[in-house]
C-alpha cells in the first residue's frame, strides 16, 4: 500500500463500521436495546437517555424499604407500648388500681397499631414516591428513581397502583413448611416473586406487573460521571501527536470510536486494546506515514489528544463562536416574573 | 475552539448546576426565587449543549455527563404534582360516583356475587334440595366452630375494645379487598376467589339463618346486620374495579393492551380507593355497634337501613348521569 494514498470520507467511515457498526444508522437504536437505555424527549425538545435498573437493585431497594418501613413502624410502636406500659403500672401504683380509662386507651392503641400496619403496608410506597419525586427511602439509598414511561416525574395515581399491584408481583407465596417439607402447625409464608421477576424479564423496560398497570420505569438515577477529557499520562502521546499531519480532518464516525475507544480501553489487557486498536490504526499510521511497529493503542491515545486536545474544532455550525457561547450562556435575568 | 476548550469554558456552568440541583434536593418550589430562575436558566444552557453536543464533537463520556445532568435536573423541575385538595371535592362527589353508576364491570360483579350468595345460601339454608351443602363448602368442623361462636354473644364490649376490633376489621377486610382488587388483574384466579367468597358467605348465612341453629342464628342476625351494606357493597366495588383492569387486556376495544390497561387502571382507582373508605366505615360499626348485645334489633336495623340510604343518595342521586350518553343534552 502506498503511502501517499488519500483515504476518502466515505472510506473512513466503512473502516470504522467495521469494528463494531457503531456509526451504522441503528446504531442508537441497538445501542439502547443492549444497554438498557431508555430515551426521553424533553418539552425543550432535547432528547437524553435514562439507564433502567435491573430486578437485583430494585430487589434491594425493596428489601431496604421494609427494614425502614415497619422495623420504623414496630420502633414508634414499641416507644408508645413502653409508655404505656410504665404510665400504667406508675399510676396503678400511685392510685391503687387501674383506672377504666387505661382499658380504653389500650384497646384504642392496639386499634391504631392496626390500621396503622394496614396503611404502612398498602400506603408507605405510594406516599414516599408521591412525596419524594419517584423515591422510597430504599430507593434513594440504591440510587434508582420511579418515573413515567414518557419521562415525566410521576404522580400520585401512578404510585398508588404500582404499590398496590406488589401483591401480583411478590405471588406465588409459599408457606414455609411446604418448602422444607415440615409438618408444623405455624405458618410462614414466603412470597417468592416469581410472578414479578418472569413478567420484568418479557419486557425491555424491566416492568413488573405494578410497573405496567401504572405506566411506570424504574431507573439509575445517578453514578459519578465526569464531563473531563481523559488525560494520558505518558509523554510519547503529544509527541506522537505532533506527526499526525495539520490538514488531517477526521469524520464524525472516526472522532466517535477513537473517543469511544480512549474511555474503554483501561477496561481491556493491553494485549486486547492493541488487537482492537489496529484495525483504525494501521492504515491511518501506514497513510501518516508512522512507522509501522508503532503501538496501535499508543496510537489511538495519540488521535485522541490530536483530536480533542490540540486540533481546531469545525466552526459548530449555528453560527460565530461568541453567539454560541452567548446562547449558552444563563441569559441575563431581566425580565422574570415579579414574586 | 478546540474541544478541551469548550469543555474548559462550559464546565462551571454544568457543576454550578449539579450543585445546585443537589442542594434543592427535591424542594424546587421551596426554594429561593433567584435560585430558582438560575437553576432553570442553567438547566436551558445545559440542553443546549447537549443538543448541540454532535457538532460540538464532544466525546460520549461528556455527552453521557450531560444526559445524566440534564436528566436529573428535568426530574426536578417537572416534577410530581402533590394532592390538590380543591379538585378533590369534584372528584369524589361528582366524578366518582358517575364513574361507578356507569360501570358495567361493577354491575356484573354485583350479578355474580349477589347470584352465587344466595344461591349459596338457599341451597344451605333449605336441607332437602342438596343435602350436605353447606358441610361440603364449610367443612362440618368450621360449621361447629361459627356455631359455638355466635352461641354466646359478647356482652357488651367496651369503648377501648371496640376501638381495638374496628383497628382489626379494617386492617383485616380492607386488606383482603385490596387483593382481591389485585388479583382480578389475572381475571380467571380473580373470579375464583370472588365467587368462592360468594359461596362460602352464602353458604354460612344459610346455615346461620336454619332453625336448628338456636340461639347461635340470632345472635349472628344480630350481629351481621348493622354493618352489612357497607361491607358487601366494599367488597364488590373492589372486585367490580378489579374486574374492569383486568378485562382491559383482554378486551383492548381497539387500544393497544398496553394503553387500554393504563388508561383503565386510572379510572379503576377511584373506585377501589371508595371501596377502601367503605370497608373502612364497615369497620367502624362492626367494631363499634354489631356487638352491643342489648342494643335493640330495631335499632341496628336502621343504620343498615340509613347506611343503604348514603350508599343509594352517593352511587345513584351523585351518580346519575347529567346527560345520558347519546340521548339528549338538556331536555327540560
Amino acid at each position: 500500500m502506498s503511502s501517499d494514498r488519500t483515504f476518502s470520507a466515505a472510506e473512513t467511515d466503512s473502516m470504522v463500521r467495521g469494528i463494531g457498526g457503531l456509526n451504522s444508522p441503528q446504531a442508537n437504536d441497538q445501542k439502547a436495546g443492549i444497554d438498557t437505555m431508555m430515551q426521553v424527549k424533553t418539552p425543550e425538545n432535547i432528547s437524553f437517555q435514562y439507564e433502567i435498573s435491573g430486578p437485583f437493585y430494585r430487589f434491594v431497594a425493596y428489601l431496604a424499604d421494609l427494614i425502614f418501613a415497619f422495623g420504623g413502624y414496630f420502633a414508634v410502636v414499641a416507644l408508645f407500648y413502653f409508655l404505656l406500659v410504665f404510665s400504667f403500672i406508675f399510676i396503678g401504683n400511685a392510685v391503687g388500681n387501674i383506672p377504666p380509662f387505661f382499658e380504653l386507651l389500650a384497646g384504642l392503641a392496639f386499634g391504631l397499631v392496626m390500621v396503622g400496619f394496614f396503611l404502612v403496608y398498602w400506603f408507605y410506597g405510594a406516599y414516599m414516591e408521591t412525596r419524594f419525586n419517584g423515591q422510597t427511602l430504599g430507593k434513594r439509598l440504591c440510587g434508582i428513581r420511579v418515573i413515567s414511561v414518557d419521562g415525566h416525574a410521576i404522580d400520585g395515581v401512578q404510585a398508588t397502583l404500582r404499590n398496590f399491584f406488589r401483591f401480583l408481583d411478590i405471588m406465588p407465596i409459599v408457606p414455609l413448611q411446604m418448602l422444607l417439607g415440615l409438618e408444623s402447625q405455624v405458618l410462614f409464608a414466603i412470597p417468592t416473586f416469581l410472578i414479578g421477576l418472569v413478567v420484568m424479564s418479557l419486557n425491555r423496560k424491566f416492568q413488573r406487573v405494578g410497573d405496567l398497570v401504572a405506566g411506570t420505569v424504574v431507573i439509575f438515577e445517578e453514578k459519578k460521571y465526569r464531563p473531563d477529557l481523559i488525560e494520558f499520562e505518558d509523554e510519547r502521546v503529544p509527541k506522537l501527536a505532533e506527526l499526525i499531519p495539520a490538514d488531517f480532518v477526521a469524520s464524525r464516525g472516526l472522532t466517535q470510536v477513537v473517543a469511544e475507544f480512549a474511555e474503554q480501553r483501561t477496561n481491556l489487557v493491553p494485549q486486547r486494546s492493541a488487537d482492537i486498536a489496529k484495525h483504525v490504526a494501521v492504515p491511518l499510521m501506514d497513510r501518516f506515514g508512522i512507522a509501522a511497529n508503532t503501538d496501535p493503542d499508543l496510537f489511538m491515545c495519540s488521535l485522541y489528544h490530536r483530536l480533542f486536545v490540540t486540533q481546531e474544532g469545525d466552526e459548530p455550525q449555528v453560527g460565530s463562536e461568541k453567539q454560541l457561547v452567548e446562547l449558552s450562556l444563563p441569559a441575563p435575568v431581566e425580565n422574570r416574573i415579579e414574586q | 475552539m478546540k474541544v478541551a476548550e469548550l469543555i474548559k469554558l462550559r464546565s462551571p456552568f454544568w457543576k454550578e448546576l449539579e450543585d445546585l440541583s443537589i442542594q434543592m434536593g427535591g424542594r424546587l418550589s421551596k426554594a429561593a426565587p433567584d435560585d430558582v430562575s438560575r437553576f432553570a436558566t442553567l438547566y436551558r444552557a445545559a440542553c443546549a449543549d447537549l443538543a448541540l453536543a454532535e457538532s460540538y464533537q464532544l466525546p460520549p463520556q461528556t455527552v453521557e455527563y450531560l444526559h445524566r445532568l440534564v436528566g436529573r435536573a428535568h426530574n426536578q423541575l417537572y416534577r410530581s404534582q402533590s394532592y390538590q385538595f380543591k379538585s378533590w371535592t369534584k372528584r369524589i362527589f361528582s366524578d366518582t360516583p358517575r364513574l361507578i353508576f356507569n360501570d358495567p364491570y361493577i354491575q356484573i360483579v354485583t350479578v355474580i356475587f349477589w347470584g352465587l350468595f344466595l344461591i349459596a345460601g338457599y341451597l344451605s339454608y333449605n336441607t332437602d334440595v342438596w343435602p350436605g351443602f353447606s358441610e361440603a363448602v364449610v367443612g362440618a368442623e368450621g360449621l361447629d366452630q361459627l356455631r359455638g361462636s355466635y352461641s354466646q354473644f359478647g356482652g357488651n364490649r367496651g369503648i377501648g375494645s371496640g376501638a381495638f376490633m374496628m383497628g382489626y376489621y379494617i386492617q383485616n377486610n380492607a386488606t383482603i379487598g385490596l387483593q382481591c382488587f389485585v388479583m382480578m388483574l389475572m381475571v380467571i384466579p380473580g373470579f375464583v376467589v370472588l365467587s368462592y367468597n360468594a359461596i362460602y358467605l352464602g353458604a354460612v348465612f344459610g346455615f346461620m339463618f336454619r332453625h336448628d341453629s338456636g340461639a347461635a342464628s340470632e345472635n349472628f342476625q344480630n350481629f351481621v346486620t348493622a354493618h352489612g351494606p357497607f361491607e358487601l357493597t366494599a367488597i364488590i366495588l373492589a372486585a367490580g374495579a378489579g374486574l374492569k383492569i383486568g378485562l382491559s387486556w383482554v378486551m383492548s376495544g381497539g387500544l393497544n393492551r398496553k394503553d387500554s390497561l393504563l388508561k383503565t387502571a386510572r379510572e379503576s382507582l377511584p373506585i377501589v380507593m371508595c371501596a377502601v373508605v367503605l370497608f373502612v366505615l364497615a369497620a367502624v360499626i362492626e367494631g363499634f355497634i354489631s356487638p352491643l348485645s342489648d342494643f335493640p334489633w330495631w335499632g341496628k336495623g336502621t343504620v343498615a337501613v340509613g347506611s343503604s340510604c348514603l350508599l343509594m343518595i352517593y352511587f345513584v342521586v351523585l351518580g346519575y348521569p347529567a346527560a345520558w350518553p347519546g340521548g339528549e343534552e338538556d331536555g327540560f
